[in-house]
């Protein structure tokens, strides 16, 4: 029995000796992790510190951090979803703005159609108002009055026929038959600047050119310079559209030959056609078939079924490509039946 | 003797004329017409894609095929969308219970108008003052069936064939103008999976034809498809109406 208590108390020594001197347990655990097998106990988990030089460690002078920047700022209550809507999310937060669209519809019936001089429905006066109409760069030019005058002449034809017949039937809208020889291709409207003595219909100036000449056609006085046609109101003058049949001696250098039939050609210059006659140039209707490539401001795109022409006074335009450029071509409007 | 024989032939004629009438307007016809109505009466909405092929006159004496695809989704009582694609243009035009917007893919321009409260006045409106047919909006009407039996001389119903992989109904109608043939499907919806319009105008006839598929029924469509914002740099034209 003593001698049992004497090896219990050995064993515990031992174990204690163990204790207190790791290295000896270290040698012995990598022994038994060389053999391989034989129950060796599990590596310990805190190895001991390595010896570290006591001096002390020379302080690198690191600059303060500045401050960092916050994160960016996220809303900390989340949106609920309890919206009383009943969707998904209760409804998404947008970013832009719904918009309220407004109407913009123009009746056929209200427009001047068809060949005839005398079949105008409806009131046809633009006011030019305050717009600031062209480049402000330009001389003798007074928007700061409203002119309220009737710029479209009632005696002008929308167009003139074709001298040959369409290759395909009318396309019938609102009891209008519209008709052209090229197909449509769309392209925007983009009004062409023919240049500071040009401006579109409405345009008010204080003073036009000496050189401008008087024609009168049907008891109405007209001003004529370089391609634009005046009516005397108030102290200044406004722009109106070319009386059919006045005739000048000069038109502008920059007007084009427009192509009517194989044996005439007409000139055009902002939005005006011309003949050329004995006296000069004679102010003509827009001839229906002919192609141009450059329209004024003052038309608008509307949309006729399918398609979108460019309606400028009473004269519809159709978007068409010729030999790969973007042309308009004057279609032929004509009443059904 | 002379009445007696009066009244026989005058019994034969009536009889005749009623045997005619009878095979003018086929009552199966006009039953399954019924039905495929009825369902689209009971519908909350309704989407839908088609492919459209029709002839155009593209010259005196020379039509040309035009194939366009549309997705239309309707929403009573008064909401639409329909995006249509076809050769040079890609359009939509979407209806939010107040305006009509027609808005161009290809073009970026756009056009509005203040529209009537519901959808078959709206698709009347669009028709009469713009020229726009809706896809299929004929079959829509809740008087469709009782207006194909007033207005056309014929219906037949022209037995069980297969259309587009489904079997179905062949249906024809016709008047003195139009040929209209339908191919309604022989299942529990009896949903038009086919009409081909045949008009008999002159010189030449020529003809529209819709193909249905992807049917939906019932499904709640988000309001935000119905509305229009227009895209940035998009411009507004005028629309032109033709009343």
């Amino acid at each position: 029995m003593k001698l049992s208590k004497i090896k219990l108390l050995g064993v515990f020594l031992g174990v204690l000796a163990l204790l207190i001197f790791p290295e000896i347990a270290e040698a012995q655990r990598m022994r038994a992790a060389a053999g391989g097998r034989g129950g060796g106990a599990r590596p310990a988990t805190n190895r001991p510190a390595p010896s570290r030089s006591s001096t002390a460690r020379p302080a690198t002078n690191r600059p303060v951090t500045t401050s960092r920047p916050a994160a960016a700022s996220r809303p900390t209550s989340k949106a609920a979803n309890s919206s009383s809507k009943p969707t998904l999310n209760g409804g998404s937060n947008r970013v832009t703005q719904k918009t309220n669209n407004a109407s913009r519809v123009t009746s056929i019936k209200d427009n001047k159609v068809g060949n005839s001089t005398n079949n105008r429905l409806g009131n046809n006066n633009i006011n030019s108002g305050n717009k600031n109409i062209g480049n402000n760069n330009r001389i003798n030019i007074d928007n700061s009055r409203n002119v309220n005058v009737n710029v479209r002449n009632t005696n002008n034809r929308a167009y003139r026929p074709p001298y040959r017949p369409y290759p395909r039937p009318p396309y019938f809208y609102g009891g209008f038959g519209f008709s052209c020889f090229r197909p449509y291709y769309y392209h925007p409207y983009t009004p062409f600047y023919w240049g500071p003595v040009y401006h579109p219909w409405g345009f008010f100036v204080a003073a036009i050119a000496t050189t401008a000449i008087i024609v009168s056609i049907e008891n109405q006085k007209y001003h004529y310079d370089q391609g634009v046609f005046y009516i005397q109101e108030g102290d200044g003058y406004v722009v109106v559209e070319a009386p059919q049949g006045a005739t000048v001696k000069v038109i502008p250098s920059e007007a084009k030959e427009v192509e009517v039939s194989p044996t005439v050609n007409n000139y055009y210059y902002g939005n005006t056609y011309y003949e050329k006659s004995d006296g000069g140039y004679t102010v003509v209707p827009p001839p229906a078939g002919a192609v141009v490539d450059a329209l004024p401001e003052g038309g608008e795109e509307v949309k006729v079924g399918d398609q979108t022409y460019v309606k400028i006074g009473d004269t519809y335009y159709l978007p068409v490509q010729v030999d790969g450029k973007n042309m308009y071509e004057i279609a032929q409007v004509e009443p059904e039946n | 003797m002379i009445k007696k024989i009066c009244l026989m032939l005058t019994m034969a004629l009536i009889g005749f004329n009623s045997y005619s009438q009878e095979n003018a307007k086929d009552t199966t016809a006009i039953q399954i017409l019924d039905k495929m109505s009825s369902i689209f009466g009971e519908l909350n909405s309704v989407g839908f894609k088609t492919q459209v092929s029709k002839d155009v006159s593209f010259a005196n004496n020379f039509f040309i095929k035009e194939f366009v695809s549309s997705q239309v989704k309707i929403a009573g009582p008064n909401k639409f969308v329909v995006k249509i694609e076809g050769e040079q243009k890609e359009d939509k035009y979407s209806y939010n219970g107040s305006q009509v917007a027609y808005y161009s893919f290809t073009n970026n321009i756009y056009t509005i108008a203040d529209a009537p409260d519901n959808l078959i006045e709206t698709f009347d409106w669009l028709y009469n003052d713009f020229g726009i047919e809706v896809t299929a909006a004929d079959v829509l009407y809740p008087s469709f069936s009782k207006d194909i039996v007033s207005n056309m001389d014929y219906i037949q119903f022209l037995g069980q064939t297969t259309a587009n992989g489904q079997r179905v109904f062949h249906i024809g109608c016709s008047n003195d103008s139009v040929t209209i043939q339908l191919w309604i499907s022989n299942d529990l919806y009896f949903l038009p999976v086919k009409i081909l319009i045949t008009y008999l105008g002159e010189p030449y006839a020529y003809q529209h034809e819709v193909d249905f598929f992807d049917w939906e029924f019932n499904q709640t469509y988000p309001n935000t498809i119905f509305d229009f914002s227009p895209p940035p740099g998009a411009r507004q034209i005028t629309w032109l109406n033709q009343k």
